[in-house]
């Protein structure tokens, strides 16, 4: 044993120095957030619930069912139901998500050739019963209503998604999203 | 054989065969979008392209035949440029609506860009916008999506021989489409849909349905007509949306007609049965199983007390798999105690059996689907099998396009005559007279062969009913030249194979026994071994209806019974023959003649069981109705007119409290305390192999003549002035599939078909309703004038319960020729 081994553990500076971390985090701004009543801003592009994205032209979903979102799912928590509407064109009956079976990969929104389709940064959801979280097409496109109102839906497309399809490239531009990033 | 190397790889393949064939055969792939199978190579897509050794330009492998020595590259980096330009030119107007698009998921487009596109396209121009072709009732055509493969022309003109569908215009804007721009209008048997590469054809039943990646496809056997073509079905949910072929698979080799393609959905029909039900005071009422099966059992055990088991009878059937039959006959026989079973194989194939019996001693007439192919003269008589059986009629049109020589002898005009070599245009019902006619000019001028015939008895005898069929008096009857005949003849003598063909079911009224006895004696005389004859049994299931024994005079496995029971002639047309009938998977107040008779039949009875899929016509008058599952929600087997069993696995949940025939059966067994000693249908299996001593091929051959003489059908008079005849519609087999909705959009009613002449005479007009009146009955009918059919005689076909075409038939009792004679005025 060397002489600063000996010194070291007669004044048991090694416990000095571990309370003194403790002494000063103790005195330092605490980072411990108080959950439910202190909620944190979820960081950007963050994926939560889903959402139906309402096409700001006709009020509608702009899903076109074609069922990729559903076929990505690596949970197969995606259910849609398509008939042929009277003009012969294709009409979403239903779109269903089992968001309690979501794993949040997000592979339906990368999917999805039209951004008919978001995760929105809502992650706060619980009920009593399961039947709760089958979200319907209505209960999605509220969601895009509640969650991603104004221009934040587009923003969040645009800065996380960026779908390829041309359809969406032009709708784009022309939308809010574009101007305000400039 | 011819040797080639492809990539290296050393293959031999069929003389004949091209590049393309050679390598897919031997499982080395090929991008190609316009090849076929079935068609003759067209080289239009040029994807298919490969390099070969020794040769500048690189060739289109599917228009290039494989021959020796070659050297064959299909991936080099050449080609596969190639391919990406093509891919890309595809592409230049393509609308790439993948989304919206159906084909999506199984589209060759998508994965050929996928495999070989380049991300980026050189080409822009404006996209194809056209709209999609609505209007046809079963196929959607969406011209914007075509590729202009040609495919579908092709198939719809080579391989159906049907020509619907052309390529319209030159250049850019060519465009697939019907004659005159007009809607589709055709046989509708989808095959267009299944070949086309791209989501240009598409069924329409199916639309928006369903994604092809969430079909979960699994085979059955159709439940129709006695080819027993394999369909690929598409399920999701628990239910099956759509049917397809598949190249190569099963005995069709991917081929179906509409009825498998679109008929399948007779079992979603509202009509389905859901529950037992038990007629109390006139009213259907519903039940539970146990007071049904209480019931008939205390009322069956009444009946065999006080008037004994022979007076219970049974009808059995063709769309119920072999299990079931097997488990109703053994009902009869074990636990009732009686041989009066019987089917509606009696008006057809039971005939052919009779008479293969008969003529050579044998049982267990089979087919074979591919006998056609190859044979140098095809006698097809008073049938169209491209109606009756159309993948078969599709062998025979293969088999005249190969060179056959395809001879019809038939009244009416149908797609066989116009595909025939020489369409002898006989009066209808007079087959007989016909074949006789041949057969004495082979016996004038001594053209039989010697070799089998002088070895048969009675020939001189046999030759002695033949001379009253002179050539002149043969001509009078039949309408058919001298001449003609005995070119005919000539044709049939001199060639070295031979088929002759015929259909024959309780929906034709002009053939019989003696018809197919006829065609014994021919082949006999020409020295044909009997596999010449080649007559399909009509349904699923009617050859393995009659194998396991749903007939009067034998059990399974064609044992004779000894005690001859009741056959259907004696079971439904002679009131107060029978205290109880039991009914299982038959509608016979449609499908079978003499609608009153047999409602009189039914009305003596003191117990009607009638156990169906659906609330049919005879059901109505049931005292008691159990709901069976349909073909898709049990297991069985189907054995097709080929003899070959085919397994149908369980696809979807039987419909509401519906159980499998079999079940029915062993549970009612059991409520009248006995056992069947089956629980599962391996069990019923084993039993039926166990059974399986004699087989058909176990029987000796022997050859013996029937002579038969020509019995005319009703004769018309002047009260009763026109024929009518009965004939299958393309569309429907039996009546299970008028429940279709989709087959409905196209054949909803039955349509009388006049000609002109006789239209004009009457004072009808196409589509106009006229009255049918015959010595039986009345009814009304929608006309259509048709040239093809013959003056002084109608057509019409029977699966339509609310046509009631049965209202106007008689039975002969005998498989004799039953047209009737009626009179026509308008509505
Ligand atoms: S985020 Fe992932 S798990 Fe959730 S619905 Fe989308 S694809 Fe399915
Ligand atoms: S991928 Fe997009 S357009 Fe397609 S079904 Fe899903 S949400 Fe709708
Ligand atoms: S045909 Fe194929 S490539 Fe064309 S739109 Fe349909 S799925 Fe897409
Ligand atoms: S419709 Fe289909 S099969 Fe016909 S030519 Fe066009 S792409 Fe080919
Ligand atoms: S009806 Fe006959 S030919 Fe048509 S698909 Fe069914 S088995 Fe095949
Ligand atoms: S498959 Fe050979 S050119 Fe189309």
């Amino acid at each position: 044993m060397t002489a600063s081994e000996l010194i070291k553990k007669i004044f048991f500076l090694e416990i000095i120095k571990g309370l003194g971390l403790t002494v000063k985090h103790f005195v330092s701004p605490s980072i411990t957030r108080q959950y439910p009543i202190e909620k944190r801003e979820p960081v950007p592009g963050a994926r939560g619930l889903h959402a139906l994205v309402r096409d700001a032209e006709t009020g509608k979903e702009r899903c076109v069912g074609c069922g990729l979102c559903a076929a990505m799912c690596p949970s197969q928590c995606i259910h849609i139901y398509t008939s042929e509407g009277e003009e012969h064109q294709k009409i979403v009956d239903r779109y269903e998500v089992e968001v309690l079976r979501c794993v949040y990969c997000a592979l339906c929104v990368e999917a999805c050739p039209y951004a008919a389709l978001v995760l929105t940064d809502h992650f706060e959801y619980s009920g009593y019963t399961r039947e709760e979280f089958y979200y319907t097409k209505e209960m999605l496109l509220a969601n895009w209503d509640k969650y991603m109102s104004g221009d934040k839906g587009m923003n969040y497309i645009k800065n996380f998604w960026r779908p390829r399809s041309g359809d969406f490239a032009k709708k784009v531009e022309s939308e809010p999203a574009e101007k305000v990033e400039k | 054989m011819v040797q080639l190397t492809i990539n290296g790889k050393k293959v031999s393949t069929k003389k004949g065969n091209t590049i393309l064939e050679a390598a897919l055969d031997n499982n080395i792939k090929i991008p190609h979008l316009c090849h076929d199978k079935r068609l003759m190579p067209y080289g239009g897509c040029r994807l298919c392209i490969v390099e070969i050794e020794g040769r500048k330009k690189p060739e289109a492998s599917c228009a290039t035949f494989a021959t020796d020595g070659l050297s064959v590259w299909t991936d080099t980096p050449k080609v596969i440029k190639i391919r990406q330009t093509v891919l890309e030119l595809i592409l230049v107007h393509h609308p790439l609506d993948c989304p919206v698009c159906d084909k999506a998921g199984e589209c060759d487009i998508q994965d050929l860009v996928y495999q070989y596109g380049s991300p980026r396209t050189r080409f822009v121009a404006e996209k194809n916008h056209a709209l999609p072709d609505t209007r046809g009732p079963l196929v959607e055509l969406t011209s914007s999506r075509c590729v202009l493969c040609g495919k579908c022309v092709r198939l719809c003109a080579e391989h159906q021989g049907k020509g619907a569908l052309g390529l319209i215009g030159r250049g850019f804007p060519t465009v697939v489409q019907p004659a005159f721009g007009e809607a589709l209008e055709c046989d509708f048997c989808g095959q267009c849909i299944d070949v086309c590469p791209t989501g240009a054809l598409m069924n329409k039943s199916l639309k928006f349905k369903a994604r092809p990646w969430f079909l979960e496809e699994k085979d059955s056997i159709c439940s129709f007509c006695g080819c027993g073509c394999t369909l690929t079905l598409g399920l999701t949910d628990g239910k099956i949306q759509r049917s397809r072929g598949m190249q190569d698979r099963g005995v069709n080799r991917g081929n179906l007609c509409g009825r498998g393609r679109f008929g399948f959905d007779y079992i979603y029909s509202e009509n389905r049965l859901r529950s037992p039900m038990i007629n109390k005071g006139g009213e259907l009422v519903t039940v539970t199983w146990d007071e049904a099966l209480n019931y008939i059992s205390d009322r069956m055990k009444s009946i065999i007390n006080a008037h004994g088991p022979s007076s219970i009878g049974a009808i059995g059937s063709p769309r119920c798999t072999n299990e079931e039959n097997y488990c109703f006959q053994k009902f009869m026989r074990n636990v009732v105690g009686s041989n009066n079973i019987d089917s509606s194989a009696s008006f057809g194939y039971g005939l052919v059996e009779k008479a293969w019996h008969m003529a050579f001693g044998l049982s267990g007439h089979r087919i074979d689907l591919k006998y056609p192919t190859g044979k140098e003269v095809i006698l097809a008589i008073e049938s169209d099998l491209t109606v009756t059986h159309p993948v078969f009629g599709l062998n025979i049109l293969q088999a005249q396009r190969e060179g056959s020589e395809l001879i019809v002898a038939d009244s009416r005009e149908t797609k066989l005559t116009r595909h025939s070599t020489r369409w002898a245009r006989i009066k209808q019902g007079t087959g007989v007279v016909f074949l006789n006619g041949i057969m004495r000019i082979m016996m004038d001028r001594g053209l039989i062969d010697n070799q089998i015939v002088l070895h048969m008895k009675d020939v001189s005898a046999f030759e002695e009913t033949l001379k009253e069929y002179t050539p002149s008096k043969v001509s009078e009857i039949t309408g058919l030249s001298r001449d003609e005949l005995v070119t005919i003849t000539e044709t049939l003598v001199h060639a070295k194979t031979r088929m002759l063909t015929l259909s024959i079911g309780v929906s034709e009224n002009s053939k019989g026994l003696d018809t197919v006895l006829a065609a014994t004696n021919l082949i006999h005389l020409l020295g044909e071994s009997p596999d010449a004859l080649q007559i399909p049994a009509e349904y699923a299931n009617t050859f393995g209806l009659y194998q396991m024994g749903v007939r009067p005079d034998a059990g399974p496995a064609y044992q004779w019974t000894g005690v001859e029971g009741k056959n259907i002639f004696e079971m439904l047309y002679e009131p107060y023959s029978l205290k109880a009938l039991y009914i299982m998977g038959a509608d016979p107040l449609v499908n079978f003649p003499d609608k009153s008779e047999i409602i009189t039949t039914l009305k003596s009875l003191y117990l009607l069981i009638v156990q169906d899929i659906a609330l049919t016509e005879t059901a109505k008058f049931a005292h008691v109705i159990l709901p069976a599952s349909s073909w898709a929600e049990k297991e069985g087997t189907y054995t097709n007119a080929e003899g070959v069993s085919q397994m149908l696995p369980r696809l979807i949940e039987p419909a509401g409290q519906s159980l499998p025939d079999w079940k029915i059966l062993k549970n009612l067994a059991r409520t009248m305390g006995e056992d069947m000693a089956v629980h599962d249908t391996t069990d019923i299996v084993r039993e039926i192999d166990s059974l399986r001593v004699k087989y058909y091929d176990s029987f000796p051959m022997t050859r013996i003549f029937n002579p038969v003489h020509y019995v005319p059908g009703e004769e018309p008079d002047t009260e009763y002035p026109v024929n009518m005849v009965l004939r299958d519609v393309l569309q429907h087999a039996g009546s299970m599939s008028t429940r279709s909705k989709t087959l409905n959009l196209i054949s909803s009613e039955a349509l009388l078909e006049i000609n002109r002449t006789d239209a004009d005479r009457f004072g009808i007009s196409h589509n106009g309703y006229v009255k049918v009146i015959s010595r039986r009955g009345t009814v009304y009918l929608k006309a259509a004038v048709s040239d093809s059919v013959p003056d002084g005689n109608v057509y019409v076909p029977t699966h339509f319960p609310h046509s009631a075409v049965s209202t106007l038939t008689h039975q002969s009792g005998k498989g004799r020729i039953t047209t009737e004679a009626v009179r026509i005025e308008t509505a």
